[in-house]
């Protein structure tokens, strides 16, 4: 009887171990989901000889979810500080601290050189944002922009 | 001394005698700028065709500061940026180890540096050692000196954003790379008259930091001065540094001084205080009459120092 046991039990880890598992899905929301489908996109066109060059582009992936990306082109200046990502309406940098800068909105700042993500937060409208502008907040000047078209 | 003998009457030597070892208190304007962040371009040194005689020493501690919003980019574009302030204490020292060979050190003590939107971060500067060698000391004092600048500032010090805690900026206060300056410098003095000048040329070799290499530059300057009522000495001066190898289009690294230029000229004076302490006070700016302005900050630099000489 226990022969059986040990038998009915090895053959029940037999089957279990062959199963075939499908690898998890990891979903990261940084990053779009599938094919990113750019709608506007422009050439950063270099300021303050920061060394700024490659493409912004503004789309939306396989879910709907909205990105900003840079090409595996892009680079900048990042060994001097921080630079911040900008949408804005026009090429000119306009904070206006005192009305919420409506001509801004902010995305984030840019660590590395290469390709880049950078998730719109859902309910925003980037109708209106005709550029992207990286800036060095510190210094206040711009390193770039790139016209969205 | 032996070329004021040789050369001016017997009634001048007093005059002329402290007229020459005092000249030295005019090269020190430039020697303070000597250790300040790469974001101010200022890395000339002191430059004379004198050198001090056997065990004379001359030491001051000094303080600067500026202000600025006035940026001036690799291809000479004025910027204005949010307002840029930099603070300095440094220590200046010349000893005569031989009446030809006398050894200049020069180390900011602390740098302070900060933008208005920025915290105020400080450190140590590099330390500049400078060995000048009298070739000539009669008729045309001439004399050549080796100095390395050893990298022992805070090649990376952040300042934190007060307005964006994920925002900082690098402002080091030392530039992180080995380099050697190799200067030429000649000077004369009137026979009669407690006036001087001097002349220099001078080649910054730069090595490089965190794999960049760094390019050499090359600086020019003159200087005059004159002694008041045997109490007053003041002096004004013109300087230009250069890159080496015509206009870089990127910068490497702009915070380390990469591609910088500038014409400056400045005004000193100086007043004996108590003994042989001294108190001096030097005004600099910059303009662009010989090089253009690149890659810098330009304001009127304020400094003021006290300084010790022993004969």
């Amino acid at each position: 009887m226990k022969k059986v046991f040990i038998l009915f039990y090895v053959a029940f880890l037999g089957l279990v171990s062959c199963t075939d598992d499908p690898d998890p899905v990891i979903i990261d929301p940084t990053k779009p989901t599938g094919v990113l489908n750019v709608m506007r996109s422009g050439s950063f066109v270099d300021q303050s000889n920061s060394g700024s060059v490659g493409t912004a582009g503004i789309g939306t992936d396989t879910k709907g979810k909205e990105f900003l990306t840079f090409n595996q082109a892009f680079n900048t200046k990042f060994s001097t500080g921080t630079v911040t990502v900008f949408l804005s309406t026009s090429a000119t940098f306009m904070a206006s601290p005192s009305t919420g800068s409506p001509n801004l909105f902010p995305i984030g700042p840019v660590r590395a050189a290469g390709e880049n993500f950078f998730a719109i937060p859902e309910g925003t409208s980037t109708a209106k944002y005709t550029h992207v502008i990286l800036w060095c907040g510190a210094v206040g000047i711009p390193f770039g922009n790139a016209r969205l078209q | 001394m032996e070329f004021l003998s040789e050369t001016h009457d017997y009634n001048n030597m007093p005059l002329l005698k402290k007229f020459i070892t005092s000249c030295c208190f005019t090269t020190l304007p430039l020697a303070f700028c000597l250790g300040l962040s790469a974001l101010f371009p200022s890395r000339l040194a002191a430059q004379s065709g004198w050198t001090k005689g056997k065990k004379e020493g001359f030491y001051q501690l000094s303080f600067q500061s500026m202000t600025s919003n006035d940026y001036y980019t690799l291809g000479g574009e004025l910027l204005e940026t949010n307002q840029f302030v930099q603070q300095s204490f440094v220590f200046y020292g010349e000893y005569g180890v031989t009446d030809r060979f006398t050894i200049i050190a020069n180390l900011p003590l602390q740098t302070w540096n900060g933008f208005e939107n920025t915290e105020s971060v400080s450190g140590l500067g590099d330390l500049r050692l400078e060995f000048k060698h009298a070739i000539l000391k009669k008729y045309l004092p001439l004399t050549i000196s080796v100095a390395p600048e050893l990298p022992i500032g805070t090649a990376n010090n952040f300042a934190k954003s007060t307005i964006n805690d994920f925002e900082q900026i690098n402002l080091p206060s030392g530039d992180g790379e080995f380099n050697v300056w190799s200067t030429l410098a000649s000077s004369f003095s009137l026979p009669n008259a407690p006036f001087y000048g001097t002349i220099f040329a001078a080649y910054n070799m730069r090595t490089g930091y965190d794999g960049i290499q760094f390019s050499d530059q090359y600086a020019l300057g003159a200087e005059i001065g004159y002694h008041i009522a045997k109490k007053f000495w003041v002096n004004a001066r013109l300087n230009a540094l250069a890159t080496v190898g015509g206009d870089l289009l990127i910068a490497t690294d702009f915070v380390r001084g990469d591609g910088t230029e500038f014409t400056s000229y400045s005004f000193g004076a100086s007043v004996p205080v108590y003994k042989q302490f001294n108190l001096s006070l030097n005004y600099r700016n910059f303009n662009d009459l010989i090089f253009e302005r690149k890659n810098m900050y330009s304001s009127g630099v304020v400094s003021i120092g006290v300084y010790y000489e022993r004969k």
